[in-house]
């Protein structure tokens, strides 16, 4: 996949993770891998950048005698999703337009 | 970059072996599952919100000290400096030395020899005397290269390795600032 596509789709992708509740590292890339490569090395930036955006809350919980760090999702999170959603509806436009260009292509 | 920032990295990692291994990795299998040590290096460096971090910047205060010290440091450096370099003059000035009197002793060895030769045809009773001379000399030329090749590469080797290690700390000093 496309590096910037990728992680376009990424940021996307680590917020709509938390939609159900809050989340952690390892949970994220748990969640996440079916579906698009992650690695810790991708996340951490990412989640910096999610923070600084606004777009998710840290904090830290004990958890089995350590401390874990925990992502919730605010508000600005969730209108991002949902202008992802809203403007997949114009990629998905221009993916039928190249789709119908390749098909005249080929014939 | 910033120690809180290092100490978050590491706290992050060190987390994510801490969940691997709660979830039935190994410590060896959570460790494993990372990426290797210059990937994870080249992503922290390469993300743009270290960039900044990376570079040192010197502080006013600093800036306004260096500035006010001036005449304070800079004649020191320079002597510092002097120092230096009069030392490794004096030391080769030994070897250059100790070399002109090896030349000294090769030359003198050969002149005899050839003087020799001279002051035998013309029948001079001191020619054994030239001759006995220079081989001496010669043998002493001989005798003394040796030892001086030796010292001069082993002085050559340390005076390397004090470079490299005045190089090496400063490059430290300002990696740890990093």
């Amino acid at each position: 996949m496309d590096a910037q596509l990728k992680r376009g789709l990424l940021d996307i992708c680590i917020l709509s993770a938390m939609q159900n509740g809050d989340s952690y590292g390892y949970k994220l890339i748990k969640d996440i891998s079916p579906y698009i490569d992650i690695s810790e090395s991708t996340l951490y930036p990412i989640l910096k950048r999610l923070e600084l955006a606004g777009c998710v809350t840290v904090y830290s919980r004990e958890h089995n005698s350590r401390l874990r760090k925990y992502y919730r999702l605010t508000e600005a999170g969730r209108q991002k999703i949902r202008e992802f959603l809203h403007d997949w509806e114009s990629v998905m436009r221009v993916y039928k337009y190249i789709e119908e260009g390749c098909s005249v292509d080929t014939e | 970059m910033m120690w809180t920032e290092r100490e978050k990295y590491i706290a992050f990692y060190r987390e994510m072996i801490d969940d691997r291994i709660e979830d039935g990795s190994s410590e060896q299998e959570a460790v494993a599952s990372l990426e290797d040590v210059l990937t994870i290096s080249n992503a922290i460096l390469s993300d743009p919100e270290n960039k900044d971090k990376l570079k040192v910047k010197p502080s006013a205060l600093t800036i306004t000290l260096l500035i006010l010290g001036f005449p304070l440091w800079f004649p020191l450096l320079v002597t510092a400096a002097v120092l230096i370099l009069s030392l490794y003059i004096v030391i080769w000035s030994l070897i250059i030395v100790i070399f002109s009197v090896i030349l000294t002793f090769a030359v003198g060895g050969i002149v005899g020899c050839v003087t020799f030769a001279v002051k035998l045809f013309s029948g001079s009773a001191s020619a054994i005397f030239v001759l006995g001379a220079g081989f001496i000399l010669l043998a002493l030329s001989i005798l003394l290269l040796f030892p001086a090749l030796l010292a001069t590469k082993y002085l050559a080797s340390l005076t390397v390795r004090i470079w490299k290690g005045i190089f090496s700390r400063i490059l430290k000093k300002a990696g740890n600032r990093v």
